[in-house]
């Protein structure tokens, strides 16, 4: 089987700048387009896995792009550092780099004063050999999976609304009116609070497609639903297409946001 | 035309039917013939027959007769099939007194009963019935084991759609089939009870009465004189026995139980009919016990749909107790095990109304081996069913008359004399006991309008509840009728309105919920007051401290009718978190007003109701109707009594008020505002585009009615299974589960989630039908594929075989083996499974090779596969065609596996490995494997030459060429090889791998020398399963000298020579080279000397030496000649 990674980010239409961020493996970057294909049976995967992940830096706040730049690769830098011993060590050294990344962001944003308030999101998951995967996340952006022509949510947005939307006790065109509803419970940033919230184990079989997006891309009333993004997806195709498409998508339905998007997907060996 | 009408009966040498003729008559319609198929037995029926035996063709199986062909000809139907075994069983019976011996209870327990519902299972699963199974009809061969033959097909009939009469002797008949101007047609129940009498006439001879007509059996059965079983029969026969002579249909056993009988499991109470109905799954659910009754009225009884019930013969009909008794005793009743032992008896059981039974006891029968046992009935779990009267219950009460016979899901009610005086002792159905806590303070509940329980005895696993006797009977028979008197309102509403409110304020104040208060359940009784009513019939009540909710509890469709809306199953109550209310003392509020109405005007909506789920009426927004006819103060109060949410209703304060007339408007707008309940709302609906369920088999519903939507809710979000998890976590768990596990299979978690969330939905087949059981799915899958809907992979594929075991695990009666086996199959190749689901599922069933050939056992497998050695004289037999395809198939490998043998059949898979160039050799091995005793195949060498077959001449080479034949029954493979043979002397074909060939020598005369003498080489054959004519062939061989030829070529040579030398002088004389040679001087003599005398320069030298030349050349051959001659 092979792994293969597309991802972009955009600032939109209206932001001046682009304070998402986004990490494929040990590459941190918030351009255009990234790719990478990997074979799930190398010695890479087996050893060192696959982490991908979203930052949506906190705008309105400077250091918002430092936030996630710096979170980011601090998180890729540890995750990375030495290889797995092995699949049950993946809870532990994910567990530690979250940990490591958080200090690390907290020590950069506390440094300068004007820095404090700035924060970021985190959506990410990490895929180890034989099947293992594991979401992590915190903040709203998301991580879900789209598989069998189904998309998924794998993670609920921690804001207040976020748990009425997966309930399904609101719809999200009724959560968008919520005041206060986007509200981030869960950021990382120089202020303490900012848990990330880890996913139980699951696994990941050929077909799966992952999808990590910030909420430029999906946000309350003003990005994509899930049923777009959906359609979208069944379409299939080339995947740096497909995730091109997205933000294109993005950009008309709403783009008052930086967006980003990352899409994972298993393939078989045999398909093109 | 019937035989009888045929004066003239064949004889001897006459031809019946095509191509059979007659040998013997044994009977007017029975004839030994020799046919195509053999010596056969030929039945001549009436051609209404026809139909039911013409199902048996074809039906192999050892415990059946086999049945060739049927023919029809001139309005008869002629049977043609195997002779029966020569002993009937009839022939074998024991004689009256014969002492019993353990090799024939063996026999009959572990030979007899197996092999005759075995046949019985074959019969009914074509659809057809025996007709006349009994003693005659049974034969036994004369095998090891005295296997059972069922035969004598001559009234076999359809099971369906006939009225054609049983043609048994009427002492085979059950009860059920004695009543009535025309016997009932025959049923499987009543061919399994036949099928107890055979056993038990075999272990103790001809039934008495036997040859008594049907009013005989009749009086017998009504006097309680039925077969009887003796106390010798041995536990675990008796339990089978009993269980087949049971007089009740429904309580028999069939082939289900004997299955697990013979298997070796615990004894299960006696048949009952299947749970499941075809009908709407929500009904099932709520019907999955349909037949507890709280009626204790025979009238009731005698209106039920059970023939059997309805029959007055019925009445004071023996219960299982009552056959166990001494046989041979003229037909008197015998209650051995009843009743329970008197205490301090030490452990033994006196009957004293019973006559004498073991010499000098003194009127008492001691039946020291039940010292142990429960009191009533051998076994717990075997209901009462109906008793005699004089029948004993609870030590002192004894039984006048049956009300109700004791079932497994009814309880029984017998009307007894006891010291209290005239009582009813209700007998709980072994399948529903009483709940504890209430069963506890059921004799402790004392009030004017609480029908009394004088006391409860649990005995023997059964719980009897000891009741006052109401001879003024129950309300049920004041409900006024069409065209009969009308109601007394003021008696209504004056004195049973009080006299229930009493009572059941005194059993909610003790904490108990009546939950079953409906006419039937409400007993009037006459006192020195007047008619007193009463609330009775506790069995499915509750104390209020308990869990039992209505799920827990058999409730007849019938008295739903009575039940308040949120003791429905279905209800799903908003204030409880979304799960099911439980019962509360309003519910029986709601069931007295139902009561009320119906004792008003004899009917309520609810009667009317055509609803198959009464919970839908209310789910619909409807209320129970009042009629405006009724007094208004009426319709208050039953207004009140039938506001639907339970939380508004009236109850006993509120009756108390409207009995003083001093209703409040808090009273009155209650009443007003049910108009507006909305049951659904309460319920909390999910939204799909064509439905609104409000409870988990609603929402399964609606998703098979819109899986798209469903699967997009499933797959897509959580929002239906945060629904789904509010009403069962449980559910939604395992929902979740296959979710993760199958989420690349949208299909499999719509189906886990229609299954999870409405267990007892029948799997629905692709051509629509619907089936409950693996078996049922197992013969609509066959049926499909027979009938060239789908092929079996499709039916065999993974993901359907996961979707049938998800479903056999998560029924609502779960199939664990079944679901283990399916399991075990998805490992088989797709090309297999379906018939390996066959013998999973079906263990009985045999490896069919062709239609009519099966086998069950590996060695008749191999021996039906190879035929017989004359079987292959055209040719390679199509059974055995057909075995090997199967074989190649993997299907031999399949039935193999599911018989336990899969690591034979690893070892047969090895063996063809090894000869993958060879397959039907390597087929032969695989037989011989199955079969090790299966003889070799023989070949014969066909030699016509004698001593000079294997000689050749000096210097010659030949071909020899020998036919040979293989005999026996297979395909050969072997090498031949030669021993000790001479180097002249070669095989060119030492292959055998046909049955007929011919073997080639190569006789090679230039490597030997001639006369050198004849030796023998060894012809031997080399296979595994093939030998050779005695062992070897001896091949004499020698290199024969030419003599002839050898003279022959020297005198040729002279002449030549001769010529050659006299050629060339009379040439050169003719030219004048020489003197003149006259021609007419020629002579030989002359010719000669003047050849010899010509002066070539040493031509006389040249000559003579050529002359000695040759003449030593023929001196030298004769003399090598002489040499080898005088070796040999």
């Amino acid at each position: 089987m092979r792994i293969r990674v597309s991802a972009c980010s955009s600032r939109g239409p209206v932001r001046p700048d682009n304070q998402d961020h986004y990490c494929v493996g040990p590459f941190v970057e918030n351009g255009p387009s990234t790719g990478l294909l990997l074979d799930a049976s190398s010695a890479f995967f087996a050893h060192q896995g696959l982490l991908v992940a979203v930052a949506d830096g906190m705008g309105g706040y400077e250091g918002g792009a430092l936030a996630s730049q710096v979170l980011l690769e601090a998180l890729s830098a540890h995750f990375y550092a030495t290889p797995l011993p092995g699949p049950e060590a993946l809870g532990q050294r994910l567990a530690s780099s979250l940990e490591a990344a958080r200090r690390t962001l907290a020590h950069a944003l506390g440094r300068d004063a004007a820095l404090a308030d700035g924060g970021t999101t985190l959506a990410g998951a990490v895929l180890a050999a034989p099947d293992c995967l594991v979401i992590f996340h915190a903040g709203d952006s998301r991580v879900l999976r789209f598989s069998a022509g189904f998309l998924r949510a794998l993670t609920v947005d921690h804001t207040p609304v976020g748990p009425d939307v997966a309930s399904g006790r609101l719809t999200e065109e009724q959560a968008a009116q919520v005041p206060g509803g986007d509200r981030l419970l869960r950021s990382l940033g120089a202020r303490p609070g900012g848990e990330v919230e880890v996913g139980e184990p699951m696994t990941w079989e050929s077909g799966d497609v992952l999808l990590l997006t910030s909420d430029g891309l999906h946000g309350l009333g003003r990005g994509l639903g899930r049923r777009a993004l959906q359609e979208r997806l069944r379409e299939g195709g080339d995947l740096d297409r497909t995730v091109q498409d997205l933000l294109a998508l993005a950009a008309e339905a709403d783009g008052s946001d930086n967006a980003t998007a990352v899409l994972v997907r298993i393939e078989h060996e045999e398909e093109p | 035309m019937s035989l009888e009408t045929v004066h003239n009966l064949p004889v001897p040498g006459d031809q019946l039917c095509r191509d059979c003729v007659v040998e013997s008559v044994q009977d007017p319609w029975r004839y030994l013939c020799r046919s195509s198929e053999g010596r056969v037995r030929v039945d001549v029926v009436g051609q209404e027959d026809a139909p039911a035996l013409e199902r048996l063709v074809g039906a192999f199986h050892p415990n059946l007769q086999q049945v060739w062909r049927v023919e029809r000809e001139d309005g008869l139907a002629y049977v043609v099939q195997d002779p029966v075994p020569d002993s009937c069983l009839e022939d074998l019976l024991p004689l009256p007194g014969e002492v019993q011996t353990p090799a024939n209870e063996s026999w009959v327990e572990e030979v007899l009963v197996p092999d005759l519902c075995r046949g019985l299972k074959v019969l009914h699963d074509l659809g057809i019935l025996h007709g006349g199974l009994h003693t005659g009809s049974c034969f036994m061969r004369s095998d090891e084991r005295g296997t059972v033959v069922l035969a004598d097909f001559a009234r076999t009939l359809v099971s369906q759609g006939t009225d054609l009469p049983a043609s048994a002797p009427w002492a085979w008949l059950p009860p059920e089939a004695l009543g009535g101007a025309a016997p009932p047609p025959p049923t499987p129940a009543a061919e399994f009870y036949a099928l107890g009498i055979v056993a038990l006439e075999m272990l103790f001879g001809p039934l008495p009465g036997r040859e008594d007509g049907q009013e005989d059996w009749r009086s017998r059965w009504a006097e309680g004189r039925g077969p009887s079983l003796p106390s010798s029969v041995p536990g675990r026969l008796r339990i089978a026995l009993q269980g087949l002579l049971h007089p009740v249909p429904r309580e028999r056993w069939g082939a289900a139980e004997l299955d697990r009988w013979i298997a070796g499991e615990e004894p299960v109470p006696a048949a009952t009919d299947p749970p499941r109905a075809k009908q709407a799954p929500r009904l099932a659910l709520l019907t999955m016990s349909p037949s507890k009754r709280g009626s204790s009225r025979l009238d009731e009884a005698s209106g039920a749909s059970d023939p059997a019930l309805a029959s007055p013969v019925l009445t004071n009909l023996a219960a299982p107790e009552s056959l166990l008794g001494p046989n041979g005793r003229g037909g008197t009743l015998r209650v051995e095990e009843d009743p329970p032992a008197s205490p301090g008896r030490g452990g033994t059981r006196r009957v004293e109304e019973e006559p004498p039974a073991s010499p000098g006891r003194g009127g008492t029968l001691r039946v020291e081996e039940m010292s142990a046992a429960p009191a009533v009935g051998v076994e717990r779990h075997l209901p009462l069913g109906v008793l005699a009267a004089g029948a004993v219950l609870c030590t002192d009460c004894q039984v006048r008359q049956t009300l109700h016979p004791h079932e497994t899901e009814r309880p029984g009610l017998y009307l007894c004399d006891a010291p209290e005086g005239p009582v009813v002792v209700k007998v709980a159905a072994t399948r529903y006991p009483p709940e504890p806590e209430l069963w506890n303070r059921l004799a402790t509940l004392s009030h004017p309008h609480v029908l009394r329980t004088c006391r409860t005895v649990v005995e023997g696993g059964f719980h009897f509840e000891v009741q006052e006797y109401c001879s003024k009977g129950t309300l049920a028979d004041r409900v006024p009728r069409p065209g009969g008197p009308g109601p007394d309102l003021e008696w209504l509403c004056g004195t049973v309105l009080p006299h229930l409110a009493a009572g059941l304020s005194y059993l909610h104040a003790h904490e108990i919920v009546h939950r079953d208060i409906k006419p039937e359940n409400l007993y009037v009784r006459e006192s020195a007051r007047g008619e007193e009513v009463l609330l009775g019939d506790f069995d499915i009540s509750s104390v209020l401290t308990s869990s039992r909710t209505s799920r827990d509890t058999a409730r007849a469709a019938g008295t739903w009718r009575y039940t308040a809306p949120e003791a429905f199953p279905r209800f799903v109550d908003d204030r409880a978190g979304g799960r099911q209310a439980r019962v509360a003392r309003a519910a029986d509020y709601y069931s007295l007003g139902v009561t009320l109405l119906e004792l008003m005007v004899g009917t309520t909506s609810l009667h009317t109701c055509e609803l198959p789920d009464l919970f839908d009426f209310y789910l619909q927004g409807n209320r129970v109707e009042i009629p405006t006819t009724l007094p208004e103060p009426i319709r208050l109060l039953l207004g009140g009594l039938l506001i639907r949410n339970r939380h508004n209703r009236w109850g006993a304060e509120e009756v108390q008020r409207w009995r003083e007339g001093r209703l409040t408007d808090q009273d009155r707008r209650r009443i007003q505002e049910d108009q507006a309940y909305e049951l659904a709302r309460a319920s909390n609906p999910y939204k799909f585009p064509n439905s609104q369920p409000v409870d988990l088999p609603g929402l399964a519903e609606g998703m098979a009615r819109d899986p798209e939507e469903a699967l997009e809710d499933l797959l897509g979000g959580e929002v239906l299974m945060n629904w789904i998890g509010a009403l069962d976590p449980a559910v939604v768990r395992e929902i979740r589960r296959v979710r993760d596990k199958h989420r690349s299979k949208p299909d499999l978690v719509l189906f886990a989630a229609i299954l999870y969330c409405d267990p007892a939905r029948p799997y629905r087949m692709p051509d629509g039908t619907e089936v409950y059981t693996a078996t049922e799915w197992l013969r609509a899958a066959e049926a499909m594929v027979l009938r060239g809907e789908t092929r079996a992979r499709a039916l065999a594929s993974e993901d359907t075989l996961t979707k049938l075991e998800m479903w056999l695990l998560g029924k609502t009666q779960p199939e664990p083996p079944a679901a283990e086996a399916v399991r075990f199959v998805r490992q088989s190749a797709e090309s297999v499974r379906m018939q390996e689901l066959g013998w999973a599922l079906e263990p009985d069933r045999p490896y069919t090779l062709s239609p009519g050939v099966a086998g069950r056992l590996p060695g008749e497998v191999a021996r039906l596969s190879l035929g017989a050695g004359l079987d292959w004289l055209v040719g390679m037999p199509e059974v055995y065609r057909r075995s090997f395809d199967l074989w190649q198939g993997g299907v031999l490998y399949a039935w193999m596996r599911q018989r336990g043998m899969a690591d034979l059949a690893s070892r047969c898979r090895a063996v063809a490995e090894g000869l993958q160039d060879h397959s039907y050799p390597a087929f032969e091995m695989v037989l011989r494997c199955l079969d090790p005793s299966l003889p070799p195949l023989r070949v014969e060498i066909q030699r016509a030459g004698g001593a000079g077959e294997f000689s050749v001449p000096y210097g010659e080479v030949h071909i020899v060429e020998i036919p040979y034949r293989v005999e026996g029954a297979g395909v050969p493979l072997g090498a031949f090889r030669l021993e000790s043979a001479p180097s002249g002397l070669g095989l060119e074909t030492p292959a055998l791998s046909e049955r007929s060939g011919v073997l080639r020598f190569t006789l090679d005369g230039r490597t030997g020398t001639s006369g050198g003498g004849t030796q023998v080489a060894m012809l031997r054959l080399q296979g595994g399963y093939v030998e050779l004519e005695g062992g070897g062939v001896p091949l004499p061989f020698r290199v024969v000298a030419p003599v002839a030829a050898t003279v022959l070529r020297v005198t040729a040579g002279m002449a030549a020579g001769g010529i050659l030398l006299g050629l060339p002088r009379w040439i050169v004389a003719m030219l004048g080279m020489n003197e003149a040679f006259s021609f007419a001087d020629y002579s030989f003599t002359g010719y000669w000397s003047k050849t010899m005398s010509w002066g070539f320069p040493g031509f006389n030298y040249l000559v003579a030496t050529a002359i000695l030349g040759g003449f030593g050349y023929a001196a030298w051959r004769v003399a090598l000649l002489a040499w080898r001659k005088s070796d040999a």
